[in-house]
């Protein structure tokens, strides 16, 4: 079905019985068009049973490669509302971690604290659920870290191949570029002559 | 109808007709929990009998210090700051955000990004729209097409939550561009949900445009006439349905709007007189029209690219100076007044926000109002209050 | 259409508008300077990461971008001002009033003003400046319903008082809040009616 342009006049009035035929019919209508999806597929989830598939990019509570970090603060000072915290004391190329903390009273997913890191090591993930009754359970410490779920593995691998086909992509683009331009070269060089 | 600033609270209106039945004002608060204030706001009725002798709006339940924090932070720490004070448009207060900056960094985006951004930008329009006009139904009573239009809007969550994982809150529109490029395939569903949307429209406009009910509760009511819309400095489906013909995308032209082919919606009557309640609906109802047309059309021109403007990175310091940019909000006209000293902090991050002025006159709407005109007054200037408030 | 010249708007167009608008304001007799950026809208490639520092080390005249403005002389005209540019000049709409502090050590506060001509489709800023320790200015709500909210809302967080102004309470701010919370050196209440802020 199209969509039918803007009206730029206004409707006629109706008279009195117009009005009355209208109430009834706009009523039915509308009645009708309730009743229709009765035999409609249901859009909606049961939730605490059914749990919504989430995509990929979905911003959720983090989830750090501890191996890979090199406690920059990088991810902290991006932060706006400083929920950020961590503390690890070198030893030659050894990291000893004392914490990473993450507030979630404060955290607002924003995901700027993603895009700072040189390492790749910090990540949002697809876990949403928090809910508790003691605050301080809130403050999430990302170093209780037992390895990378299948789930997340997967989602840092499609991340990677994504960013490998980019700068594969750009290479491409930039070599393209450079073949072309000797041959414009050329020609602007033929230009004077002729 | 008051229109005449000078003239308040205090003053009570002439009535038309004297009544043999001597009454009392009487005090009604208005919120701040009623449904009808979407929102923490208070309106102070003021009623003689069954009708409005004044209305005030107390604001500031709301009030999170938006300006404050903007001269606190980072350039790029605001930016998820501007998703919060119209949370139904949060695509179109980063963009908003996001030109102000890049105007005083003088840096135009690669145009996929312009692209992009329009299309999340009109995708969020429309969605912001249904769930105005959803809520309106259910402000004058009817709860169908609250649950039919969050459904419709549902579908664009989704895909905002596939292109940036966020739902309400993107901080997807940033200085310099976009965070993400489109992910595989999202484009195909964009054009997806128009040709449903294409169909259900038809289903809106059924059940609240032609509904009996609904037009007597909103047609002549709360008129607000083109001067006085003009006067109070109204923006967006409250300016154009009192029949003024005004668009920032067509008008002062941003993005790539210049490129699209787009009708400005504009107030005309349709079920009473030019700029009631009704009018406000009919330019929210066709305006999604539009926003299809424009997105059908972003989808056929979208070039390949860069989504990231090279030189914008973490630590934004733009130049010295001061901008104004504005950008069509699904409410109006969002303004942003930046001005910086070249540092990474800003002197100043003025929100300039199209429900803070559209509500200024709604309390000027009221006298000589029904009591229960009140909601559908208030109802159909669509305020956001994490917006009028900040 | 109006036509687009960069990616945030038709600037060339708002700069017209401003430049029209002082020689008509300076021919009907006020006092006003026209402020032009000395930057490019767009910056050259390569600039817009640097700039700052490269204007440093060249120690050349302090440069700016963004919108061309009109800075009046005295504050007292703004409502004449304003009344002119909405009869005589066509601007119709107040879309904004609002104010800025620039800076801890600046002695003045600036005041702005946009208004906007739906026919040209032109906007222009007007600005104004106030001393901190005496921030008196005519109210321009009579002339522009529209800056009603927006001079209560200035009013409350910097501390300006609008002369004639029909409805001078607080908006946003309770009513008994002491400070001016968006001057510079604003500093944050240790507490409120016995609610600790900190």
């Amino acid at each position: 079905m199209t969509l039918p342009k803007a009206p730029t006049e206004p409707k006629p009035p109706r008279g009195y019985f117009g009005n009355i035929t209208d109430t009834v019919v706009s009523t039915a209508k509308g009645m009708a068009l309730t009743f229709r999806y009765l035999f409609r597929k249901k859009v909606t989830v049961q939730y605490p049973e059914v749990r919504p598939q989430l995509d990929e990019r979905y911003r959720g509570i983090h989830y750090l490669e501890q191996e890979l970090c090199i406690n920059c603060d990088k991810c902290a000072k991006a932060c706006p509302v400083d929920c950020i915290e961590m503390d690890a004391t070198r030893h030659g190329k050894e990291l000893e971690w004392h914490k990473f903390q993450l507030d979630y009273q404060k955290c607002m997913f924003c995901e700027l604290c993603v895009y700072p890191c040189p390492k790749d090591c910090i990540h949002m993930g697809t876990e949403y659920s928090m809910v508790s009754e003691d605050r301080s359970d809130f403050v999430k410490d990302l170093l209780s870290w037992t390895g990378l779920t299948e789930e997340q593995q997967e989602r840092i691998e499609a991340a990677e191949a994504a960013k490998a086909a980019k700068l594969a992509a750009k290479k491409k683009a930039a070599e393209e570029a450079a073949k072309k331009e000797p041959a414009e070269g050329e020609a602007g060089a033929e230009d004077p002559q002729a | 109808m008051n229109s005449h600033p000078a003239a308040r609270f205090d003053d009570k209106p002439g009535r038309e007709v004297e009544l043999d039945v001597a009454t009392q004002d009487c005090m009604i608060h208005m919120g701040p929990q009623h449904p009808a204030t979407h929102g923490v706001m208070r309106v102070l009725l003021k009623a003689d009998g069954e009708i409005l002798a004044g209305a005030q709006t107390h604001l500031g339940y709301l009030h999170r210090c938006a300006e404050k924090i903007g001269e606190s932070v980072d350039w790029l720490q605001y930016l998820p700051y501007t998703d919060r004070y119209d949370y139904l448009a949060a695509m179109n207060n980063n963009l908003g955000y996001s030109l102000a900056v890049e105007s005083l960094l003088g840096v135009e985006v690669p145009e996929r990004a312009q692209y992009l951004r329009v299309i999340v930008a009109e995708l969020n329009r429309i969605a912001s729209h249904l769930f105005a006009v959803g809520t309106y139904g259910l402000d004058l009573g009817a709860f169908t097409p609250l649950f039919t239009a969050l459904r419709d809007r549902e579908e664009v969550l989704e895909l905002f939550e596939k292109i940036c994982g966020a739902r309400l809150t993107y901080s997807y529109v940033r200085p310099g561009g976009v965070m993400n490029d489109a992910p595989e395939g999202w484009l195909a569903s964009v054009a997806a949900f128009l040709d449903g949307f294409e169909k259900t429209w038809h289903e809106y406009w059924t059940l609240i445009a032609e509904n009996k009910i609904f037009i007597e509760r909103t047609a002549n009511i709360g008129v607000l006439s083109a001067e006085q819309a003009l006067a109070w400095g109204c923006s967006g489906p409250m300016l154009r349905g009192s029949g003024i013909d005004w668009d920032l995308r067509r008008d002062q032209p941003y993005l790539i709007y210049d490129r699209l082919e787009f009708d400005v919606i504009q107030g005309v009557g349709y079920r009473g007189q030019v700029g009631d309640c009704f009018d406000r609906t009919f330019v929210r109802m066709f305006e999604m029209v539009e926003s299809v047309r424009i997105l059908r059309q972003c989808l056929e021109q979208i070039p390949d690219g860069e989504v990231l403007h090279e030189e914008v990175g973490a630590v934004i310091r733009p130049a010295p100076g001061e901008s104004y940019v504005a950008i069509e909000n699904p409410r109006g006209e969002l303004g942003h007044y930046c001005v910086s000293d070249g540092t990474k902090i800003a002197v100043r991050v003025r929100v300039r926000s199209p429900s803070f002025c559209n509500m200024s006159v709604a309390e000027h709407l009221m006298p000589g109002a029904m009591l229960g005109d009140a909601a559908a007054i208030i109802g159909s200037v669509d305020i956001v209050v994490g917006e009028t408030d900040r | 259409m109006a036509a687009r010249d960069t990616a945030w708007g038709p600037m060339e167009l708002n700069r017209a508008a401003a430049q029209e608008a002082a020689e008509a304001l300076r021919a009907a007799g006020w006092e006003l300077e026209l402020q032009l950026p000395n930057l490019p809208l767009i910056a050259p490639e390569g600039e817009a990461k640097d700039l700052v520092r490269r204007a440093k080390e060249e120690d050349a005249e302090p440069v700016w971008r963004g919108d061309a403005f009109l800075l009046l002389g005295k504050a007292q005209d703004l409502p004449a001002v304003l009344e002119h540019c909405r009869d005589e000049l066509g601007y119709a709409l107040l879309y904004d009033a609002t104010a800025v502090d620039p800076s801890v050590d600046s002695a003045e506060l600036k005041l702005i003003y946009g208004l906007r001509n739906l026919q040209t489709k032109a906007r222009l800023i007007v600005q104004a400046r106030v001393p901190k320790t005496e921030a008196v200015v005519p109210s321009v709500a009579l002339v522009y319903p529209a800056a009603d909210w927006h001079e209560r809302e200035a009013a409350e967080m910097y501390g300006i008082t609008y002369t004639g102004h029909p409805d001078p309470r607080k908006l946003l701010l309770p009513d008994d809040w002491a400070g001016f919370p968006l001057r510079k050196d604003y500093e944050y209440p240790e507490e409120y009616n016995g609610i600790s802020c900190t």
